[in-house]
């Protein structure tokens, strides 16, 4: 009976939670247009801080587990056209048995190879996009399922986009030849990571990651299950605050 | 108004009940550990009430046993048993037929030792058993009847007694055993085995006792195994596995966390809340928080903003706390915060503010004596702010850096448990990129030197008495600018006099129950301020109005956070706050920037937060909750910033703590 009784109010809280989104979901079909208008203009005066957000989806700051030395990771899904972005990083350690700590280091890099093979035919001059991440991390148990880490890395992009005619949206007033920028920084991150699962198979990591250059917060909530890796980015004060994303990883 | 009178009404009633409860539980001594202590106090409380319950059928077996008191020193037999969730059990010598009476009570020691081994009661040793019977005069020879059982159970506040009969008959061994209920003073079991050798005895002694814990409920049954194969190596890894699994899952309800071991306090921080490491160990600590959701302000009157926005917040807290002995323990941490737009802003702040603040603390612990500790803190901070334009993080006007020492001394079991602690702080806070034009366009020639008008030393005491279920901190603080001039009421600057701010805050939190819990909150601020307030209507205003004691207020504020941990891995939650800010000069203005004389601001906030928090595991939750906000007041002009809107928040919260 008591049971029944916790399950009805569980019930009536999700109903009563499921209302109010729903009631607040129509005050913003209004505003969601100019939302979007806006977004489009922060992407367009400032194109090197999504790109450098997405550079992040790309690289993988986690540490080893711990009988593993190489570990090789590559995205699959990008919150973008995912065969734009095609990346790689390879990750060496030592370490990490009982309550000894694990250090390693890490390359990765990313290129737009679809980009650079149709760049012609998408009426594009120039197109060069590519970035790399370099760090070292160090892992430490803290008990038998859980590891606290952390990992410091540079990390750099490029993007040169030239179009071969700028993209006229208002004449004479705003016209659009391309992209450019790049940017860089040293990311300091911090996150923990635990063994879940009815068979302890599943690893869910949290770490946040703090550009010293930049202040750009980036923070990571990621489930890794077999060779499947997938969970958020999140980038607080990013274009696109979540970003959904899906890797794969191969431990040796 | 009513209803506003009533619901503060009953705030307070709940923390006066919260105060009256605290001085109950003040009154039972508490030990230096505080996480024990609350097991202990909290099991002494259950314990009372089992006894409270069995007390009726105890006084009607008294008034047949008149001769019998109920024994003082049989109490811990029930408090362990509540401790560890297990009946107790007392047996006694078996009775001898046919053998020496050394042999019965060495079989009476097997089937006690069996019983041990299953861990499925918490059996009273033949010592104890002994000790407790002789001081209250019971003889146990020639107890051998059913009611003297039940008169023995009851001496020893067990809730089962066992007796048996150990003899030989012809080539055989055989042993009877029967279990009464104390409180009911029936026989609920009764089971025998014979075995032809003594080798065999202790074998047939274990099987008894484990038949007999299966039967009277307390383990499950074993049923006969059939013929089976070697146990395959992969089986034993996988139920190794889940045993894990069930010690990593929320097993139970988790300890109370009002007042864990180690409460490290931060200077504008909440506190933190870690375990603290054995002698010469390390213990890190993490916290990641990550909260995001949808905003909806709907603003009555002014320019601002009331679109939709997305509002998230993270906090990045790590550390470790270092103990190389008993007397000295280390705790560094640090946080990286980021804290975006959000309908919780302070007064004179837009929704869209965004902060991102890196706090450094530093901790040393010294115990001068068992009671007695030493805290000395050193804090580094740097705010980061920005507005909804985005500007670089590094330009904000009001960007600050602090650095301050706090220096405490806590002294533990006082007022019959209480923590004592007594602190000083100091602070030097700079603002490196605010500026004043005014005060700048006045200084003239001296503008060269103009700058850091922000520029501040705080000086703060801070009393504080934590309890089980109560904590009271009284702290008063005192900012002296090092450059900011007092505004006199001719309309210029003063020569001499800088500007000082004086604050006191009393703020008392309580908590009630585990479960369910209620934990009320009441803080009360005043706050003064010798600095006045000059008015322009705009640029070219060359008459602006005098405000004097512009910045004294008092203000109250009032909360309950209540929690339903309706299982273990689902709590649900409410959070009503009511605050109310009263300004004892400040006139309000209306829509037209114009100041009514008549009447003095003040401003009321209503928020109401609530949902679910599903708990993965000991590290890992995630909650869902809706927040709502009214605010209200007589200061109506608000071009700039709100002061009258209502708002919701829909939000999900990510957190990760170890």
């Amino acid at each position: 009976m008591l049971l029944r009784k916790k399950i009805k109010a569980i019930k009536i809280t999700f109903i009563i939670i499921s209302c109010l989104f729903f009631l607040s979901g129509r005050c913003i079909s209004s505003q969601l247009t100019e939302k979007l208008i806006e977004a489009g203009l922060d992407f367009i005066s400032n194109p090197g801080d999504f790109i450098f957000d997405l550079h992040h989806d790309t690289m993988d700051y986690t540490p080893l587990p711990k009988n593993k030395f190489l570990g090789i990771h590559t995205n699959i899904l990008l919150l973008a056209n995912p065969a734009l972005m095609n990346s790689v990083t390879v990750k060496v350690a030592v370490g990490g048995e009982k309550m000894l700590p694990q250090v390693g280091a890490f390359y990765g890099a990313w290129k737009t190879l679809a980009l650079d093979m149709f760049s012609g035919s998408l009426g594009m001059s120039t197109a060069d996009l590519s970035g790399w991440s370099a760090g070292f991390f160090v892992a430490i148990n803290v008990d038998e399922d859980t590891r606290l880490f952390t990992n410091v890395n540079y990390s750099k992009f490029n993007l040169n986009i030239e179009l071969e005619e700028p993209l006229i949206i208002i004449e004479d007033v705003l016209e659009f030849p391309g992209l450019s920028g790049d940017a860089y920084d040293t990311f300091i991150f911090t996150g923990i990571e635990c063994t879940v699962g009815e068979y302890r198979d599943k690893i869910v990591i949290a770490q946040t990651g703090y550009g010293i250059r930049t202040n750009k917060i980036v923070a990571k909530i990621l489930i890794h299950k077999g060779t499947m890796e997938f969970g958020l980015t999140i980038y607080p004060e990013g274009l696109l605050v979540i970003h959904p994303v899906l890797n794969m990883q191969f431990r040796f | 108004m009513k209803k506003k009178i009533f619901i503060t009404l009953l705030m307070i009633i709940m923390v006066l009940k919260g105060f009256a409860f605290a001085q109950i539980e003040a009154e039972q001594p508490i030990a230096e550990e505080p996480a024990v202590t609350e097991e202990v106090t909290e099991e002494t409380a259950v314990g009372e009430e089992e006894k409270s319950g069995e007390g009726v059928p105890k006084e009607e077996v008294a008034v047949e046993e008149p001769a019998v008191a109920e024994p003082a020193v049989a109490e811990p037999a029930v408090a362990e048993e509540i401790k560890e969730g297990k009946p107790a059990i007392a047996i006694q010598d078996f009775n001898a037929q046919g053998v020496s009476s050394s042999e019965a009570a060495f079989i009476s020691d097997f089937f006690r030792s069996a019983l041990v081994s299953l861990k499925a009661f918490r059996v009273i040793d033949r010592a104890n058993m002994e000790r407790i019977l002789a001081e209250q005069g019971f003889q146990q020879t020639g107890c051998t009847t059913q009611e003297c059982a039940v008169r023995m159970g009851r001496l020893l506040n067990v809730k089962n007694i066992v007796s048996g009969n150990f003899g030989k008959l012809g080539e055989l061994y055989q042993m009877t055993v029967k279990v009464v209920n104390v409180e009911s003073g029936e026989i609920i079991y009764t089971d025998s085995a014979s075995c032809p050798s003594t080798d065999e005895l202790q074998l047939k002694t274990g099987e008894l006792a484990s038949k007999m814990a299966a039967a009277i409920g307390v383990i499950p049954e074993e049923k006969p195994e059939p013929e089976k194969e070697p146990v395959k190596k992969e089986i034993t890894e996988k139920e190794v596995e889940s045993e894990t699994v069930n010690r990593f899952r929320v097993p139970e309800f988790p300890e109370d966390e009002f007042e864990p071991p180690v409460r490290f306090e931060r200077v504008g921080r909440p506190p933190v809340f870690a375990r603290e490491p054995e002698k010469g160990g390390i213990a890190p600590y993490y916290s990641f928080q990550f909260s995001e959701g949808m905003a909806f302000p709907a603003i009555s009157s002014g320019s601002v903003s009331s679109d939709w926005f997305f509002a998230s917040n993270l906090v990045n807290d790590a550390g470790f706390i270092l103990k190389p002995s008993e007397r000295y323990s280390l705790m560094v941490f640090y946080e990286l915060k980021y804290t975006g737009p959000g309908l919780e802003r302070q007064e004179g702040r837009v929704f869209s503010e965004k902060t991102i603040d890196h706090i450094m603390f530093g901790q040393l612990q010294i115990g001068i004596t068992d009671r007695l500790k030493l805290k000395v803190v050193r804090n580094y901070m740097t705010e980061l702010q920005r507005s909804g334009t985005d500007e670089e993080w590094t330009t904000g006007m009001y960007n600050f850096n602090r650095t301050g020492t706090d220096i405490r001394m806590e002294l533990s079991n006082v007022l019959g448990g209480y923590k004592f602690s007594m602190g000083l702080q100091r602070n030097y806070l700079s603002f490196p990129n605010y500026f004043n034009p005014i005060i700048q366009a006045q200084m003239g020639a001296a503008f060269s030197e103009a700058g850091g008008f922000q520029d501040q030393i705080a000086y703060a005491g801070v009393i504080s008495l934590t309890g089980k279920n109560l904590r009271i901190t009284w702290k008063h603080e005192i900012q002296d600018y090092e450059k900011q001039k007092v505004i006199c009421s001719s309309g210029t600057y003063s020569d001499t006099l800088l500007q000082q701010d004086k604050s006191s805050a009393l703020n008392i939190s309580a908590r009630l129950g585990r479960r369910f819990s209620v934990s009320p909150v009441l803080i009360l601020k005043k706050k003064s301020s010798n600095q006045n307030y000059l008015h322009f209507e705009d640029f070219l205003d060359i008459s602006p109005d005098f405000q004097a004691e512009y910045y004294n207020y008092i203000q109250g504020s009032i909360s309950t956070v209540v929690r339903w941990r309706i299982f273990p891995e689902l709590e649900l939650f409410c959070v009503p706050r009511y605050d109310r800010r009263l300004y004892t000069s400040r006139n309000p203005r209306d829509v037209n920037n114009i100041f009514l004389t008549r009447s003095h601001q003040r401003n009321n906030a209503i928020i109401v937060s609530g949902g679910f928090t599903r708990f993965y595991d000991k590290v890992s939750s995630c909650s869902v909750y809706y927040t709502y906000v009214k605010q209200e007041s007589n200061m109506k002009y608000e071009k700039y910033t709100p002061y009258n809107y209502t708002g919701q928040y829909f939000g999900i919260r990510f957190n990760f703590t170890f």
